[in-house]
């Protein structure tokens, strides 16, 4: 199966939030509420070593996903045809466990529709391979990728192949979950922080 | 993290209820409290009712929970809650009226059987849907323990509160309360289990944990499982009403505390949302 999702390349991030505002406006997001931000790592060291890097955070499509798991109504699903992990708002109850579940805690509650909403690869874009997400499209530093990991020809596979694998790293995993977006950050940008104390 | 009160209430009060009825249903095993059943499971039956009610406040979108129902087949910890819920809502509702029906002795006695069982494992399945990977600070089955014993232990004295109203006699409710002693070490184990893994989690919330968990929940609900069995002198109604209370203030401290200590493995919305940085300053 298909394992689509985005590599951000951290060594490009300006940290900019063009990728936040473009995916507001694409998916009409309300006021307050994200599927998309971009935290600041860092700094971190002392002068004159020190360091810092953007880390833009979304849903990691994990291939093991709790969201999908404790989902009562079956509104959090994984698509039969794209693989990707989505959302049925039609079928949400509001529960808010998926949010709950999610260990990343990059789910959104839409309050105006009453249930959770999270990022979709921008899906009615890309199901049909004919585009990219709003937020790979708009990156001014070029630092974002979409594609299936398992494609060697894919934009994510083919950046990836860039690099060495002390350059590519994946959010902390607390068991199993796997998320499958990569993150390329050299070390001689900045260090890979693992974000779990 | 925010306190779901509707998720509170809800577990706290559909757990007395059907701890309540696998109470009847232990009484009928016992063959104990004969008077005191009916009005039991009644009371039971309201607890789960006032839960179910609390439990649909929670969802923001409950026109749409048909297809939580469709769903069921999924097995989530909401899913099987739901299941439950209504099993052992029918079966208390099939006992209530075969306890009224003349010849139906033993069939009110398999219901109530059934009942005991499907009502323990609810008590447990309540706290086991909070059992998560992404929330350090629930991912234990101490937390689903504490959840089994809270409830149990409350309704132990909902059932010993009824059966002191009744007036069942003395020997009678010195057995039940020797259950309610069980129950209430059960209660107070698990929660010094769970209190013991979660009790420096961050954002612990102090009342809850102290007042709610420990004074409540371990320290009054033992004493007053020692005066359920009629180990300290006091008159069974008190030991009934005092010990409901104490079992449900402690339940209520579980609950609230783990509520507020259930930080997310990584919250990077929030993050995002409040500092902004992680690891700089």
């Amino acid at each position: 199966m298909a394992r689509r999702c985005l590599v951000i390349n951290l060594d490009r991030c300006s940290g900019c939030d063009s990728c936040v505002v473009a995916c507001k406006f694409e998916n009409e997001i309300g006021l307050g509420e994200y599927w998309n931000r971009v935290i600041a790592v860092g700094p971190t060291g002392t002068y004159p070593n020190i360091e810092k890097y953007w880390l833009p955070v979304f849903c990691q499509q994990c291939e093991n996903p709790q969201c999908v798991d404790v989902c009562p109504t079956g509104a959090s699903y994984r698509d039969a045809t794209t693989n990707v992990v989505l959302i049925n708002k039609e079928k949400c109850i509001g529960c808010h466990y998926c949010i709950y579940a999610c260990p990343f805690g990059v789910r959104d509650f839409n309050k105006e529709q009453g249930c959770a909403e999270k990022c979709t690869l921008c899906s009615q874009l890309t199901a049909d391979g004919s585009d990219v997400p709003v937020c790979v499209h708009n990156c001014p530093c070029g630092g974002r990728f979409f594609g299936d990991l398992d494609d060697p020809e894919s934009d994510a596979s083919k950046e990836l192949a860039k690099y060495d694998a002390d350059c590519i790293h994946t959010l902390p995993d607390p068991g199993g979950v796997h998320p499958t977006t990569r993150y390329i950050l050299s070390p001689s940008v900045a260090s890979w922080k693992e974000l779990v104390i | 993290m925010d306190i779901q009160w509707s998720l509170v209430v809800f577990s706290l009060m559909a757990g007395c209820g059907a701890a309540g009825f696998a109470f009847v249903g232990l009484s009928e095993l016992l063959g104990i409290c004969r008077n005191s059943r009916f009005v039991a499971a009644l009371a039971s039956l309201a607890f789960l009712a006032v839960g179910g009610i609390a439990s649909v406040t929670h969802l923001a979108s409950p026109n749409k929970v048909m297809y939580a129902i469709q769903h069921a087949g999924s097995f989530s910890g909401i899913s099987v809650e739901l299941m439950l819920l209504s099993l052992v809502g029918v079966l208390m509702i099939v006992y209530l009226i075969l306890a009224k029906r003349e010849n139906a002795a033993k069939a009110a006695k398999v219901v109530a059987v059934i009942g005991l069982v499907v009502g323990l494992v609810m008590c447990y399945a309540l706290g086991n849907s909070y059992q998560l990977l992404s929330r350090p600070a629930w991912n234990t089955v101490l937390l689903p323990l504490s959840y089994f014993g809270t409830s149990l232990a409350a309704g132990g004295f909902l059932f010993l509160s009824v059966a002191a109203f009744k007036k069942e006699e003395t020997d009678q409710v010195k057995k039940i309360g020797l259950w309610v002693l069980v129950a209430a070490v059960i209660c107070a184990v698990a929660l010094i289990g769970y209190a013991a893994f979660a009790g420096s989690a961050s954002g612990a919330n102090v009342l809850a944990f102290w007042g709610g968990m420990v004074a409540c929940g371990i320290v009054l609900t033992l004493v007053l499982g020692c005066g359920a069995w009629g180990k300290i002198k006091m008159p069974s109604t008190t030991v009934g009403i005092a010990g409901l209370a104490a079992t449900l203030l402690g339940g209520l401290g579980l609950r609230a505390f783990m509520w507020a200590a259930g930080a997310g493995f990584l919250s990077l919305f929030s993050t995002a949302a409040g500092v902004r940085v992680l690891f700089g300053l």
